[in-house]
């Protein structure tokens, strides 16, 4: 159903908008220069709801009671991220879309086919209102993430936080098997899921999530591979990384090692139940965690965080980034100025902290790891965590409109090769429907 | 008792000799129980989870009502307090039952009308034009979407009581169901009235309306439904909380790094109470209605 839903809203909007004689090219020239904010009312929708959702609102009150362009921020909450989608795409359809937007990078190429966005890029170099040389203190991984080579190298986001995909281990029962660390590598990580396998117990090495394509590409960078071309041309998912993945995730299961999980979340329980030794997982879901090891009817054990096992032990662990950005609409040089602004204040370390506070995201300036020492003292694993961003190769899934449907396709695979089917065959399958969904969803 | 060991009196009918037992009654009464239960496990399954502390709803999971882990240690009557007032339910509970209401105000009087037309009035066209309207059943509601807002962005009503209700006041369906049932009325039932000197409006509401209660109440009830289970719609139509339905309020227990399964059943509970209680004193013509219609299901 959902498939439907995005591929008759990917369709849709190019036949609404060319209907209403919109010229794609644009002018980017005219998008900002010589433009005053001063007085300007923005609109922002955002998916934050409860805690995040209400020092969201205190942040843009502070924002616009002390921004000196008297610029005002309304933020709206507009629903989990695919109700945002849908509802983007239709606002930009009906030609009233918000100014700023949250988006991830493949739902903002997905905007920008039909040329709505802002490439920000113009604005983080500009000599008055752009980084200047603050650039450095960004977490480069972070930043390259919203530039998208399908457009040229156009950045159609800028991040306000960041979490990373981490392997969760329970450590007490590593432990009582004689096991002292997480594995680092994935034949570590094969041997260990075998010694904590208990049938007696029930207990067992790795809860298995295949709903997830994000899981399956934190396995292929794992190997050095990714899921697509660097000159942004299209995806590469039947390669030797994602064989072996796929391959590897199979064995295991089929020695009984690990386990497929029935439903989303499910991983979360076995872990919290001392079952399941390994999960992997963001950590954003660090709350969520913490909360299953204490609900534990045999009272909290020892659990903790470790990056995402490699193909070998030595070198910086490749681990996935999650997180979605905020986009500029194109409306107004002034609406877009103020849209950037607060993007920018956002983006500064002292807002980053008090973000980082509350959401338990990465900030994403390194200098802000000052300000947030005092989350390390109280959380190990989300210090651990910030360990692991600091020494981590950072790599993103492909930001290509489209994307959405990709990963669906990415699931089924898996799942169809887990189950038993052929793996080149089914990789091969797999790349001709990406492919056919790239070109049908290219600019 | 007085009337113990009375003969029955003559012409009286005999006592009902009561339901055979039979290997099949037994056979058909044990997979009704089956499907009951299996219809009720998710309700069960709702109820308790909504009394569950947020590491009950990780780790003490189970599908089966007779495990004790399908029930919570201790229950968190206090999770529909907190849902209630996390979520403004006070303020989205108001605006579900109005748009609600006015959904299915508008979806009767649209429904009768055109019902009618369809299935009384001759004239030309008449049968092109009735399965052209069955021919949009089969389009998915998503194609609507985005027609849809850009209708109400530019008649003004975006995040308006009008946006989440006028869209919805007339469907096909509805006058299906509808034009069913009154093609079932005699035809001379309406001439005699015409007789009398009614016209098509004094038919419609003096005659076929008030022999209709049971498919009135039919479409009421699922336009009832339908409104109160909207999500997509209203987050789309709307950009504040002032007409927001329940349903918004949900999904404001989900976040980025899971859902707050407790507080989500809580007022899952609480939005369901209402349809509940209303399929609950109405089941009777609902079903009536259905087996009248000739729908089956």
């Amino acid at each position: 159903m959902r498939r439907a839903i995005v591929l008759v809203l990917l369709l849709a909007l190019p036949l609404v908008l060319f209907s209403q004689g919109k010229d794609p090219a644009g002018d980017k020239s005219a998008e900002y220069r010589g433009a005053d904010p001063t007085g300007t009312t923005i609109t922002y929708w955002y998916q934050h709801t409860g805690a995040n959702g209400d020092a969201m609102q205190k942040m843009i009150a502070d924002f616009n009671a002390t921004n000196p362009w008297k610029i005002t921020v309304k933020g709206e909450y507009a629903g989990p991220y695919d109700q945002i989608y849908n509802k983007m795409v239709a606002a930009i359809a009906a030609g009233n879309p918000p100014e700023l937007v949250v988006a991830y990078q493949n739902q903002s190429a997905t905007y920008q086919v039909n040329n709505a966005l802002v490439d920000m890029n113009v604005y983080v170099t500009d000599p008055k209102w752009g980084i200047g040389k603050d650039i450095g203190d960004f977490f480069a991984g972070f930043i390259n993430q919203d530039v998208n080579a399908q457009f040229g190298g156009a950045r159609l986001g800028f991040p306000p936080n960041r979490s990373l995909e981490v392997m969760y281990d329970d450590m007490a029962l590593l432990k009582s098997v004689g096991i002292t660390a997480p594995p680092k590598t994935w034949d570590e990580f094969a041997a260990d899921c075998r010694k904590v396998t208990n049938k007696d117990k029930d207990t067992y090495g790795y809860a298995l999530d295949n709903l997830d394509a994000s899981h399956v590409y934190a396995l292929v960078i794992s190997r050095g591979g990714e899921f697509a071309r660097p000159d942004g041309k299209g995806y590469t998912l039947n390669t030797p990384q994602m064989k072996a993945s796929m391959i590897y995730m199979r064995g295991l299961l089929n020695q009984g090692v690990a386990r497929k999980i029935p439903k989303k979340y499910d991983d979360q329980t076995d872990f919290g139940n001392g079952k399941a030794a390994f999960t992997l997982s963001s950590t954003s879901g660090l709350t969520f965690y913490d909360k299953a090891v204490k609900a534990n009817k045999d009272g909290p054990f020892q659990w903790g965080i470790a990056p995402v096992p490699q193909l070998a032990a030595t070198g910086a662990p490749a681990i996935d980034l999650y997180g979605a950005s905020m986009s500029i609409s194109r409306s107004t040089p002034q609406k877009q100025l103020a849209a950037w602004l607060f993007i920018k204040w956002f983006s500064e370390p002292p807002q980053q902290a008090q973000w980082a506070h509350v959401s338990k995201y990465f900030p994403v300036r390194k200098s802000a790891e000052k300000l947030i020492s005092d989350l390390f003292d109280a959380d190990a694993n989300f210090a651990a965590a910030w360990k692991i961003l600091k020494i981590a190769k950072l790599k993103a899934e492909p930001p290509f409109a489209g994307y959405d449907l990709v990963r669906d396709a990415i699931t089924a695979a898996y799942s169809k090769v887990l189950d038993g089917a052929d793996v080149d065959a089914t990789l091969a399958a797999l790349q001709v429907q990406a492919d056919k969904l790239f070109k049908d969803s290219a600019p | 008792m007085a009337t113990e060991g009375r003969a029955p009196r003559p012409g009286s009918r005999a006592p009902h000799p009561g339901p055979r037992v039979t290997g099949s009654s037994i056979a058909v009464y044990f997979f009704l129980i089956l499907g009951a239960l299996a219809c009720l496990v998710p309700f069960l399954f709702m109820l308790s989870t909504s009394l569950k502390t947020i590491g009950e709803t990780i780790t003490r999971v189970s599908p089966i009502p007779f495990d004790p882990e399908f029930w919570p240690r201790v229950p968190q009557w206090i999770n529909f307090v907190t849902a209630w007032s996390d979520a403004s339910f006070s303020l989205y509970f108001r605006n579900s039952v109005i748009t609600a209401a006015l959904t299915v105000a508008g979806v009767i009087a649209s429904s009768s009308l055109a019902a009618y037309a369809f299935a009384k009035i001759r004239f030309v066209g008449s049968r092109f034009l009735f399965a052209l309207l069955l021919a949009t059943l089969i389009i998915p509601d998503s194609v609507y979407l985005i027609p849809n807002f850009i209708m109400i962005t530019r008649l003004g009503w975006y995040d308006t009581l009008a946006g989440l209700t006028v869209p919805f006041m007339a469907s096909a369906f509805y006058i299906f169901l509808l034009r069913q049932f009154f093609s079932q009325v005699p035809n001379e039932l309406l001439e005699s009235a015409r007789i009398d000197g009614a016209g098509h409006t004094r038919a419609l509401f003096s005659i076929l309306l008030p022999l209709s209660g049971a498919p009135l109440f039919t479409v009421a009830f699922l336009a009832f439904v339908g409104s109160w289970n909207s999500l997509q719609w209203p987050l789309v139509a709307t950009r504040t909380a002032r007409w927001r339905p329940i349903t918004v309020g949900l999904t404001t227990f989900i976040s980025e790094a899971g859902p707050q399964n407790q507080l989500r059943m809580a007022g899952a509970v609480l939005a369901v109470v209402p349809v509940v209680l209303l399929y609950f004193f109405a089941q009777k013509r609902f079903t009536e209605a259905i087996a009248r219609s000739g729908i089956k299901g």
